[in-house]
This record gives C-alpha cells, structure tokens and sequence, in this order.
C-alpha cells in the first residue's frame, strides 16, 4: 500500500463522524464567559441520550457524591462547569473511540480503555502535583490519541517497516512512524482536534503528547504542565498495561519535560507513582460500565 | 456452545482453581507478570497478575489490600492457596509471561524503565527461596502480551499483541 499523501489524511479526517450535537453545543457554550447553569441543564434535557449519559456519570462511584443525583438542574450545579466539561468529553471519547483500530491492532474498546485509564491516570498525577485544574488535565490525556483513528488505516501495511526503524535508528514508535509514513497519529490527531473545533490547549496536547519538551519555546508553562502530566500518564497506562495496541511500549519517556515539571525521573518517585496508579483501577472499570451501560 | 468460564484476573489479583471449565486471561500485561502453577496430576491451577517487584516500593500500601500486586508477597501468598487447595508439588509446572521493556534510548528514566525484568527477576527469586523451578518463560520485549490459561489442561497460550498464539 502506497504511503499516505496529505490529501489522504485530510480526505479521511473528513469522513469521520460529526460528533453528537448537543455535546458539541455544550462544550462550546462551556466556554463562553456569560454561560449560566440554566442554559446549560435546558440544552442536556433536550438529549434523553446526553441526559442519561450524564446522570448515569453522575451517580457512578468514580464521581463519589454522596446523594443520588436524578435531576439534570441538580447534575449541572453540583458538577460545576470544569467537571461538567470533562464529562462531555468523556462522552464524545466514548462515542469517537469506542471502535476497532486495526492497523495498531486495537479491538472494539481497546483505545476507548486505553484512553480513559490515561485520563484516570493524569488526573491524579495532576492531583498529586497540586495542579489547579485536573480536569482539563483529565480531557487533555483522554483525547491524546484520536491520530489513531485515522492513520490506523494507513498503518497496518507499513507496520514491520515502522517496528524494523525503532531498532534500526533507536527511535521511538511515534518518531518510526513519523520517518516511514511522513505523519504520525499525534500531528494527524492535532488535524481531527481542528475540525472539532477543540480548544488550543486540548491541539497541542495531542500534538505533543509523546514529547513536551518540542513544544515550542513561547508555550507557556501552564500548558508545558498539562501535556507533561498527559506524557506521563500515557507511559503509565502502557507499562501497567490497560487496551495498547502493537506499539505497545516503544515509547521513550521525555525525562528533560519531567525535570522541568518538578519530577525527577531516576528517583524513585515514578514507582510509587506507579503504585497508586494500580490502585484506580476500580475506578477506571466504574467509569467504564457506567458509560457501556444500555440507555435505560 | 462453549461451556468454559473465562474469568479475568484483574492487576495484583491471584485465583487458584481446580475447575477444569475455568479459563483465566489476562488481556494486556505491560511490564507485569503472569505466574502460573499447574499441578499435573490433580489438575489444580494458580495464576497470580503482578505489576511490581517489591512492595517496599509503594507507599500506600497495607496488610489489608491483596498481595498479588508485589512479586515478594504474591509469589508465596499464590504458593500458599494453591497448596491450601490440594495443590502438590510433585509433577508441578511453573511458568510465567509478561514483563515488556519501555524503550530508554535517551537513558533519561531511572529504575522504573526496566521494572518488567525486575518482575521476573524477583519472581524467579521468590519461587527459588519456595523450592520451585519456573520450567518456562517468556518475558521482556517491547510488546505487551496476553495470556489464556486453561485450567482443564494446564496449557499456557500466549499472545505478543498482532501476533498469533502460541503455548509456552
């Protein structure tokens, strides 16, 4: 199979499926200043799918809300705007990568796994690290792969060739992939996040995901933070395992972006970082049968 | 129809069965490990998921929690079921998979980079300091594996994810 061309990648970003409406109307109203709660529970009500989907969140273990929330009005103030956020996204992730990815060798489910567990995870790094936003964090590592979706067509003939070049040149997948195909999924999945529309932080992180010390120099250092949280979280899903595909672990961890952040990585931070991470793991399974469940 | 339970063994969980319908898998072992015990002649199984090699590593553990994350406390505590459950060591197989490499060309990352052979390395030591040999293995690489391990037979398939099965 030939390599692609840009017109190809652009051609098949095109064809990929308009995201759910209301959600996109949702996000988008998210980041206007004059946004109310009330406008924002009456556009949800609209979707029974959204609304279930919201609720059902809402009400699972992973949120941890002491009462039972049945009604959208009371979803939208106790969430509050940035927690809401990252629940629309998790809707549209489930509803753009719950789907096969042949060419990494994905299964129905593996990505949409593979992305939530990074989210879970990146989170609590960003936790952990007192950073002010999680969820942002959180929506930034679950949109991190969404190249995939795209360039999965385009991978599968030229696989051994990418995997022959790791150990060739002593480069990893993404910069294999990068040498033999002239793209890799994460400047693919910067073009998806431009046709959705999402918002610059959420491009770049997508980006640069597999090496924030490439992001350009005038990037501030909030964002440096986020896609460096989502780096770390992305090698931690792979090592501990969760849906990745047959680029499995040629990844090399960006230790110069760590040190900027504040982690050293030749401490031992990383493995108890790593220990904690184990432990979401219920998390992670509530999060998904919350979202697999049918609509009631 | 197929009649076999496939059960999931989740990260740290160890099971032990002497069903022989039971199918343990593990669908994606990053650097962890999959230990396993079959005695032969009475067809009793153990597997055990584990991720670390040391528990000292971690600081939230507690006497509570399961073992099996941590290879110095999973390996005898699987030992001890299987054992409790009519397991013998006599015509005993032990093997194990698992334990995929990150790659670390930079030689920025510290310990943490070669954490899958740490994982075999301490699970060998535990299984050695128990009197058992582990008969076959297949760790390390830089692709993820899966296992399915049948209970009936006490065969072990594994899969380096896109590629095809094979029994260790």
């Amino acid at each position: 199979m030939a390599k692609p061309t840009l017109e190809d990648i652009i051609k098949r970003v095109q064809k990929l499926p308009e995201l759910p409406a209301a959600a996109l109307k949702i996000r988008s109203l998210l980041d206007e200043e004059d946004t109310n709660a009330e406008m924002l529970a009456e556009i949800i009500r609209m979707d029974p799918s959204l609304t279930s989907q919201i609720l059902r969140l809402c009400n699972s273990a992973a949120y941890g809300f002491a009462r039972r929330i049945s009604t959208v009005k009371d979803a939208v103030a106790i969430l509050g705007f940035s927690t809401l956020s990252s629940m629309i996204y998790t809707i549209i992730a489930k509803f753009s990568l719950d789907k096969p990815v042949d060419g990494y060798c994905l299964k129905e489910g593996d990505l949409w796994l593979n992305s939530l567990t990074c989210a879970v995870y990146a989170k609590h790094i960003a936790k952990k690290l007192n950073y002010r936003n999680p969820e942002l964090v959180y929506t930034a590592a679950l949109l991190r792969d969404i190249g995939m979706l795209v360039l999965g067509e385009f991978v599968g003939p030229h696989y051994h060739e990418i995997e022959r070049l790791t150990i060739k040149e002593r480069v990893d997948f993404v910069q294999a992939e990068w040498k033999v195909l002239g793209f890799n999924h994460c400047m693919v999945g910067a073009r998806v996040a431009e046709k959705w529309n999402l918002p610059p932080v959420l491009v770049d992180s997508i980006k640069y995901h597999h090496k924030p010390s490439t992001l350009p120099n005038k990037t501030d250092a909030e964002e440096f933070k986020i896609i460096t949280y989502v780096h770390l979280a992305d090698m931690m899903s792979r090592m501990i395992g969760y849906g990745s595909g047959n680029d499995g672990l040629m990844y090399s961890l960006d230790a110069p972006a760590l040190i900027k952040v504040g982690i050293e990585p030749k401490s031992a931070y990383l493995e108890t970082l790593m220990s904690e991470l184990m432990g979401l793991g219920p998390t992670i399974r509530d999060l998904a049968d919350s979202m697999s469940l049918k609509e009631a | 129809m197929s009649l076999q339970r496939k059960t999931t063994v989740e990260l740290g969980e160890i099971h032990v069965s002497g069903d022989k319908l039971v199918v343990f898998n593990i669908p994606n072992l990053g650097t962890g490990v999959a230990l396993t015990i079959y005695d032969t002649i009475n067809r009793i199984g153990g597997i055990a998921h584990i991720v670390m090699p040391e528990s000292s590593l971690s600081n939230t553990y507690s006497a509570d929690e399961s073992p099996g994350k941590y290879a110095n406390l999973a390996v005898p505590a699987l030992v001890e079921k299987f054992i409790e459950a009519g397991g013998q060591k006599r015509g005993t197989i032990v093997r194990m998979a698992g334990g995929a490499q990150l790659f670390n060309f930079g030689g920025g990352g510290g310990n943490i980079m070669n954490i899958g052979a740490r994982n075999a390395t301490a699970i060998r030591a535990a299984m050695s300091k128990l009197g058992f040999a582990i008969e076959k293995a297949d760790t390390g690489g830089n692709k993820s594996k899966s296992i399915r391990f049948i209970m009936a037979t006490g065969q072990l398939h594994v899969n380096i994810i896109g590629g095809k099965d094979y029994l260790l």
